[in-house]
């Protein structure tokens, strides 16, 4: 679900009415310009189950939201998308935008955002002119069958560049989000900072600010696999991101993204209306999007290194002092023999 | 003026340089601990590595920089590479190449391996004429291969993993986050065998680098493409070293205390700039030369330190040469 899209502009198969929507930085068009756009089919090799990133081992990654040509420089406006699937589960581009959005900065001030529908995708735009942390929220309500469906898809990105000097990422959420999942940061996370295979993703379900017990949230990553948790009374769950990733040793890739989705999902038998149609249950679900990478433990080795390191300082040990030894030469004495 | 000429012509070269090099290592190695940070463009090995540096070495920007693809590199967005060059330019011309001998942390790590190697009573190694000869040129190939393998990566001949392929051998990169208690870098990248082969070679250099140091004065600092960087524009330099031939006795002391064993300060009495390419700026020639005047350090013009009989004798705690006679 969460793997890299197979998209097309062709003819795509319908988007299942309670399709989740999760919203991703990635180009779902990648490298291709786009002026060629048209009629791009899908990797075969996408299509297979159990295998929906293989599609990616041949391909580059699609370039993270901004200026479409080259993420060089900071982009004083981003770019995200949003994907949801199709009733095949194939990940897919929102070709419509039904909801509303609502963006902050890194001091949780409201920003611009703006929607915009196009070429089979519904796309973000966000002014991150100022570096820091953004949220963004895409919000969707429908009352089918007298049940009301809250969805709201969550977004949050360090706009941050290397030449950005004394930035400190904002921590905390608006109050006003009806139903939120929360990313906790780890004690010591650094400025620039992506998960790894190995760590824990703790995460929290609030709504309006509170917690929310009983909550079922779901991780599913790009490779299918998939985890189901219940919020405790503090409203937090936490995952560990295990890598789906054994490649052969010459196709690894240690910058290799795998992609999870998060979903929370809670239901409370709260009466309402909804733009004039009245519900008897209200039904909220959110996602939260993100990324993980291989954990430097599987590729690097200090042991090794510490022999390699070692060995050469002995060797070369070794070498000056035989190269000074062979140098010395003893005393001899100079005797002639009077009778030559 | 003349007390002040005198005061500094009879200084002592060793506390002021010890002093200055101690200053600039804590500077560029925990800079960031006191918030100051001179830039990327800083043209002396403090590695980048080090997330609490004070400053940066130029070679690790310049190769990312350089690894762009070839349409961008050159284009008006490469304009960000000419500043960097240019700031990199105006740090080198105000100091010359005592940036290596005053400043660079990799260059005192390897004084105080010496220093280290005195107090044991270890003799010290030289490289033979011939020796001599055949290495010098490494730094000059490390250059072009710190220059040309990120252009390669834009033109898509190589992989991005050659990207900054120089600071992966450099064992600046292993040795410098130590001190900030950061040992991350002492690993050998499996993920792919480029990284493999070169993370590898850079841990046989760290361990060379430690042994060299001990042994050999500046060990590393006959090999690093900074000092030949830094050669290729010291002619606009504004500190310059100067050598008055006709007072040159040939006494060879200063080829005896040159740590960088440079023939040229003792043998040449033509040249009148004796800079040469694997000169550290130490000053040790000058502080050395027991000739009036024959050996100067000079600064947009002004003499700043020059070889005077008095100073030699105070600094090698001897008689004058050439008799005593009354000070002025």
């Amino acid at each position: 679900m969460a793997g890299r899209p197979a998209h097309s502009e062709t003819a795509a198969p319908a988007v299942a009415t309670d399709a989740p929507v999760w919203i991703s930085s990635e180009n779902p068009f990648g490298d291709t310009p786009w002026w060629s756009r048209a009629a791009k089919k899908p990797d075969a090799a996408a299509d297979k189950p159990g295998k929906p990133e293989a599609a990616e081992k041949g391909g580059k990654p699609g370039k993270p939201g901004g200026k479409p040509s080259d993420g060089f420089g900071r982009p004083s406006v981003s770019k995200v998308w949003l994907m949801t699937e199709d009733v095949s589960g194939e990940a897919r581009c929102l070709p419509r935008a039904e909801g509303r959005v609502a963006a902050f900065g890194n001091d949780l001030q409201p920003v611009e955002a703006k929607l915009a529908s196009g070429r089979g995708c519904t796309t973000v735009t966000i002014d991150t002119g100022i570096p820091g942390r953004y949220l963004l929220f895409y919000k969707t309500d429908r009352v089918v069958r007298g049940v009301c469906h809250s969805l709201i898809a969550k977004h949050e990105k360090n706009y941050i560049r290397h030449g950005d000097h004394g930035i400190v990422p904002g921590r905390g959420e608006p109050d006003a989000v009806a139903f939120n999942l929360e990313r906790l940061p780890l004690p010591d996370e650094p400025l620039f900072f992506r998960y790894r295979s190995g760590d824990l993703l703790p995460l929290r379900v609030t709504e309006r600010g509170q917690p929310v017990a009983g909550a079922v949230v779901t991780l599913t990553t790009g490779a299918g696999w998939s985890k189901r948790l219940v919020s405790d009374a503090e409203g937090k769950v936490t995952f560990q991101l295990i890598r789906d990733y054994y490649p052969e040793w010459g196709d690894f890739d240690k910058s290799h993204k795998e992609r999870f989705v998060v979903t929370a999902q809670w239901e409370g038998k709260t009466p309402g209306s909804y733009e004039g149609t009245p519900y008897s249950s209200h039904r909220k679900r959110v996602t939260y999007a993100g990324q993980f990478y291989p954990e430097t433990a599987g590729y690097e080795s200090y042991a090794y290194a510490l022999i390699f390191g070692t060995a050469a300082l002995i060797l070369t040990w070794v070498v000056v002092y035989w190269y000074r030894r062979r140098r010395v030469r003893p005393f001899e004495e100079v005797t002639f023999d009077e009778k030559d | 003026m003349k007390k002040i000429r005198r005061f500094l012509d009879n200084g002592d070269l060793r506390r002021f340089r010890t002093i200055v090099q101690l200053a600039a290592f804590v500077l560029l190695i925990y800079g960031a601990y006191f918030s100051i940070h001179l830039g990327n463009e800083i043209p002396v090995l403090s590695c980048g590595y080090d997330r609490q540096n004070g400053g940066m070495c130029y070679l690790l920007p310049l190769q990312h920089q350089l690894g762009r693809p070839l349409w961008l590199l050159f284009s008006m967005a490469s304009i960000g590479i000419l500043i960097g060059f240019a700031t990199f330019l105006l740090w080198f011309i105000v100091f010359n190449k005592a940036w290596c001998g005053f400043i660079c942390p990799l260059g005192t790590m390897q004084d105080w391996l010496t220093s280290l190697r005195k107090r044991f009573g270890i003799r010290y190694s030289t490289y033979s004429q011939g020796q001599f000869n055949a290495l010098k040129s490494i730094k000059y190939v490390l250059l072009v291969l710190l220059l040309l393998l990120p252009v390669g990566i834009g033109s898509g001949v190589i992989g991005g993993e050659w990207r900054a392929a120089f600071c992966e051998i450099c064992p600046g990169r292993m040795i410098t986050p130590l001190f900030v208690g950061d040992v991350s870098q002492w690993t050998i990248d499996f993920s792919s065998k480029t990284s493999m082969i070169l993370t590898a070679l850079g841990m046989i250099i760290t361990g060379m680098f430690i042994a060299g140091s001990f042994v050999k004065k500046r060990f590393f600092c006959f090999f690093c493409p900074m000092g030949a960087l830094q050669y290729t524009f010291s002619k606009f330099a504004i500190l310059r070293l100067k050598k008055d031939g006709s007072k040159c006795t040939k006494c060879g002391d200063c080829y005896t205390v040159c740590d960088m064993q440079i023939k040229d300060i003792a043998d040449d009495v033509e040249d009148k700039n004796i800079l040469r390419d694997d000169c550290i700026f130490c000053m040790k020639c000058i502080a050395a030369c027991p000739e009036e005047g024959c050996l100067e350090a000079k600064m947009a013009g002004f003499t700043i330190f020059q070889s005077t009989k008095e100073g030699f004798a105070k600094r090698m705690n001897v008689n004058e040469p050439g008799g005593d006679h009354e000070r002025p």
